[in-house]
């Protein structure tokens, strides 16, 4: 996934520390959600969930959301997913 | 193969600032999924077994509440048998037994007897100190054939096989020649040879040739190192059958019409028998006879029948029914003929009628060729 993710940065021409340092989100037409790059979490409820970055916070809204994985630094966020809002 | 093994724990969490201690889950490296919030400060999430065991260590002296709602896997299996003690030693004593068991021979099974006594096989057996309850690596098979054969003179042929904890014993028994095994096959119909299975005996027949009934088809006896030996013939020999069915028919036909002219005689009938009959005259060259029976007593007191004979005399008048009228019935009829001259069992090849004229006479001839077995009778 990172190979794709570093062809995707080149694609977009960012510098290379922000395309390192930074988040990324995946939506996978609103049914799940990847999120790579948090540094915890904030809060965890049916229709929201709270990251919390390095610059910010980014929230997951939706219905019936469930974290399906977690790793330290990586989600996968499962339900029905509205919107997806960096803070 | 994780994925079966695996054991998975289903995990409710309840207490304050849950959120905090997802993120102490991650930074102590403990694998979590499907985390879901049921309610405020409760928590669901699944863990593995390694997982598990971290967690409670490590949240030990942390005021949340973890209980095990769930788990799927093998330590489900592992729990299940650890509270079930009995079950699991009756379930290893049963297998145990059953490895044990497997070595012993439980069963004798005999095939192929006829003439001889499956006791008369048992008691051999137990003279070899084969029986029920022996151990099997006892049993040689090779040894059992050889005193079976030897030691029944009946058997032909016999083979002793081991299958689980199962003796198997197949016996040919010989066969037993009579006097009257020695006899030639013998055609039973006419036909020509068209197909020979020979299994013994000498075939003096070739596919071609052209038999009748009587004919000798297999001699019994066969020409080996030793010279002649007689022996039962044994064949399938089929042939090509033919079976005919022939009718005449004439145009021109007599019929004799009556010419009203008559003549009776009575008789009286009691039970069956005929008295006070006047004797019958012979008045007419051509007539015909009819028979009427009359009861005078409707009551079956006097069960007495008048029988009346009467002779109406008659004269031939020339009637000409055409060929064309009668040609599909008569057809029909010669067909018939055939068909039933020919042997039961036969499988028709062939069905030709011809019909023919010669001097107004119309022949209507049906040839059905069929296949049989000639070696065997109907």
């Amino acid at each position: 996934m990172r190979s794709f993710f570093d062809e995707l940065a080149e694609m977009s021409g960012l510098p290379f520390d922000i395309i390192n340092n930074g988040y990324k989100v995946v939506n996978f037409c609103g049914k799940s959600v990847f999120i790579e790059g948090f540094k915890s979490i904030i809060s965890v409820e049916k229709e929201m969930v709270v990251l919390k970055l390095k610059k910010g916070r980014i929230k997951v809204c939706g219905e019936g959301l469930t974290i399906k994985d977690i790793n330290l630094g990586q989600i996968f966020i499962n339900g029905t997913i509205f919107c997806v809002e960096v803070v | 193969m994780k994925h079966l093994f695996g054991s998975k724990y289903l995990l409710k969490i309840t207490g304050l600032n849950v959120e905090k201690l997802l993120n102490n889950l991650l930074i102590w490296n403990i694998k979590i999924f499907y985390v879901k919030r049921t309610e405020k400060g409760e928590f669901f999430l699944q863990t593995d077994y390694k997982s598990y065991r971290k967690l409670l260590v490590k949240t030990a002296k942390l005021c949340y509440n973890i209980n095990v709602e769930k788990i799927t896997g093998i330590m489900s299996v592992l729990l299940f048998c650890k509270r079930r003690i009995a079950l699991v030693c009756c379930f290893f004593a049963c297998l145990i037994t059953y490895f044990i068991s497997l070595n012993f021979v439980w069963k004798i099974e005999i095939y192929g007897t006829s003439v001889i006594n499956k006791g008369q096989v048992i008691t051999q057996l137990q003279d070899c100190g084969v029986n029920i309850g022996t151990l099997l690596k006892n049993v040689k098979p090779s040894d059992i054939e050889k005193i079976l054969y030897t030691n029944i003179g009946q058997i032909g042929l016999v083979s002793v096989t081991k299958k689980g904890s199962t003796i198997i014993i197949n016996i040919e028994e010989k066969v037993n020649f009579l006097e009257n095994d020695y006899i030639p096959l013998i055609s039973q119909f006419d036909g020509v040879i068209t197909e020979i299975k020979a299994v013994t005996g000498t075939v003096v027949v070739k596919v071609g040739d052209t038999v009748k009934k009587g004919d000798i088809l297999v001699q019994p006896y066969y020409i080996g190192k030793n010279g002649m030996q007689n022996i039962r013939p044994v064949a399938e020999i089929y042939a090509d059958i033919e079976s005919v069915g022939s009718l005449q028919y004439t145009e021109n036909q007599t019929e004799y019409v009556r010419t009203g002219k008559e003549f009776s005689f009575k008789g009286y009938n009691l039970f069956g028998k005929t008295f006070l009959k006047v004797k019958e005259v012979k008045i007419f060259e051509t007539y015909e006879v009819s028979t009427e029976e009359v009861v005078p007593f409707k009551n079956w007191i006097f069960p007495i029948k008048i029988v009346k004979t009467t002779y109406h005399q008659t004269k031939p008048m020339q009637v000409f029914y055409g060929f064309e009228e009668k040609s599909q019935e008569l057809k029909q009829k010669s067909i018939d003929l055939a068909y039933s001259n020919l042997p039961r069992d036969s499988q028709v090849l062939e069905e030709k009628t011809i019909v023919s004229n010669i001097n107004d006479v119309y022949y209507i001839t049906t040839y059905l060729k069929s296949k049989r077995r000639i070696d065997l009778g109907e």
